[in-house]
């Protein structure tokens, strides 16, 4: 069961967003292989505890808006070996989002 | 900078895709495990944060030789126990074990 | 009576060992590290009172009873009802729920459906994320810095390892499970299979068919069971 969050939703599906470039130490919930690009929100998963502070003992509360996000693989990997056509979807909470510029795709 | 076991896109070598029977002490481990989590005192988030803090020579071991070095981290954070008496407790099972007729 | 004691007495034995449920139980080296420092953890976490052994047995009995023949189950159920495959797709917890099936705790499950033009296939990056509750404990592959490597950078190649070959036009889909959400691949039901019981339908789903690394497959000598 979700917990409530603090703050409405700031995505909606079918928006296209970008995962901010930053490397943080510690937990982190978000691969580095898919900072900074650019995709598609697919669905909204809910709001969940964040990981990055349940590791270390807090409750992660207010609850993160969660989003699955639809990337193009020839948009991730230099050369990907495949048809355009191919994506990759993974979870990206809220805070790792920010909207995608309109020059940036 | 990427951290070691954040691996999407590294290079690597052949899958190894044949099944393996998984031992039982992982599975027991597995078990010791989900019952402290059950508890409330650890959650899999700590777990995940400890294996990932190991050096790379501990995270390059088996899957849950891997968990092992991290739950015993994350043990004696908590101060349940310290890596001193595990060992000790080891050893002295060991003994007991080498002593069977 | 401490539980160390209770065992010994109850079973007759000297060691300090848990009784496993499988065979594979007696042909290990007892006294190599990690089975001593899970033997060694286990006894003191009861001792100090914070995990019982009686949770430890029962979660062990959980692994054992979990499988992939879940997945089975609702795959062929998908394939036979296609309204419950639409409510499925849908919300997987709640159609799940239909099934009666015990210990199976859907919450964050999403099943991903391959078509003529998609192909979905699983991974976690980060870690190895897997949805246990309807396949049971994940394979070494899946955990395997190969495939976790691998899978989202050049899934076509690390499909055909697999000995799965897909033509250019269909998208394969990727999902990196790395957060909350688990997933389940509902593979495309093979022809030739009309007619055939839900039995004998979830008996040609396999784990590696659920995680997106094969496509369920008829054997040549396969016929339909009543």
């Amino acid at each position: 069961m979700s917990p409530a969050a603090a703050s409405p939703r700031r995505f909606t599906p079918g928006d296209r967003v970008t995962v901010v470039y930053t490397h943080p130490p510690g937990h982190r919930r978000i691969p580095y292989y898919i900072r900074g690009k650019s995709g598609l929100v697919e669905r909204y998963c809910g709001a969940f505890p964040n990981p990055e502070e349940l590791a270390y003992g807090f409750d992660g509360l207010p609850a993160r808006h969660l989003y699955r996000v639809r990337f193009q693989q020839t948009d991730i990997w230099p050369a990907y070996n495949g048809p355009v056509h191919d994506t990759l979807d993974l979870e990206v909470y809220e805070h790792w989002l920010r909207p995608a510029e309109e020059d940036a795709s | 900078m990427r951290r070691y076991h954040d691996m999407g896109g590294q290079p690597a070598g052949p899958i190894d895709t044949a099944d393996h029977t998984m031992e039982p002490w992982a599975k027991t481990l597995t078990a010791i495990v989900g019952a402290l989590r059950a508890q409330g005192l650890s959650r899999v988030d700590e777990l995940r944060r400890h294996i990932e803090d190991l050096a790379p020579q501990d995270y390059d071991r088996p899957y849950f030789e891997r968990w092992a070095e991290a739950f015993c981290d994350l043990l004696a954070e908590k101060g349940f126990t310290s890596r001193a008496e595990i060992e000790a407790r080891m050893a002295a099972i060991k003994t007991e074990i080498e002593a069977r007729p | 009576m401490n539980d160390k004691a209770a065992h010994q007495h109850a079973e007759g034995h000297t060691h300090a060992i848990l009784r496993w449920s499988d065979a594979s139980a007696h042909d290990i080296d007892e006294t190599a590290r990690y089975p001593l420092m899970t033997e060694a953890i286990r006894q003191i976490l009861v001792e100090k009172g914070l995990i019982s052994a009686e949770a430890v047995r029962r979660l062990l009995e959980q692994m054992d009873a979990r499988s992939d023949v879940t997945g089975g189950t609702i795959v062929a159920r998908a394939w036979v009802d296609p309204a419950f495959k639409e409510r499925l797709l849908a919300n997987a917890k709640e159609a799940i729920a239909e099934l009666g099936l015990p210990e199976v705790d859907a919450t964050h499950l999403i099943v991903v459906e391959n078509i003529e033009t998609v192909h979905n296939v699983v991974v976690c990056t980060l870690c190895s994320c897997y949805p246990r509750t309807v396949l049971g404990m994940p394979p070494v592959w899946y955990k395997s810095k190969a495939y976790r490597s691998r899978v989202v950078r050049e899934p076509r190649a690390v499909l055909k390892a697999f000995g799965t070959d897909l033509a250019d036009t269909a998208t394969v889909r990727v999902h990196d499970s790395n957060a909350d959400m688990r997933y389940l691949v509902l593979p495309m039901r093979p022809p030739g299979t009309e007619g055939w019981s839900e039995d004998a339908l979830a008996h040609l789903v396999t784990r590696d068919c659920m995680v997106g690394v094969t496509v369920p497959r008829v054997p040549a000598q396969a016929h339909a069971v009543e």
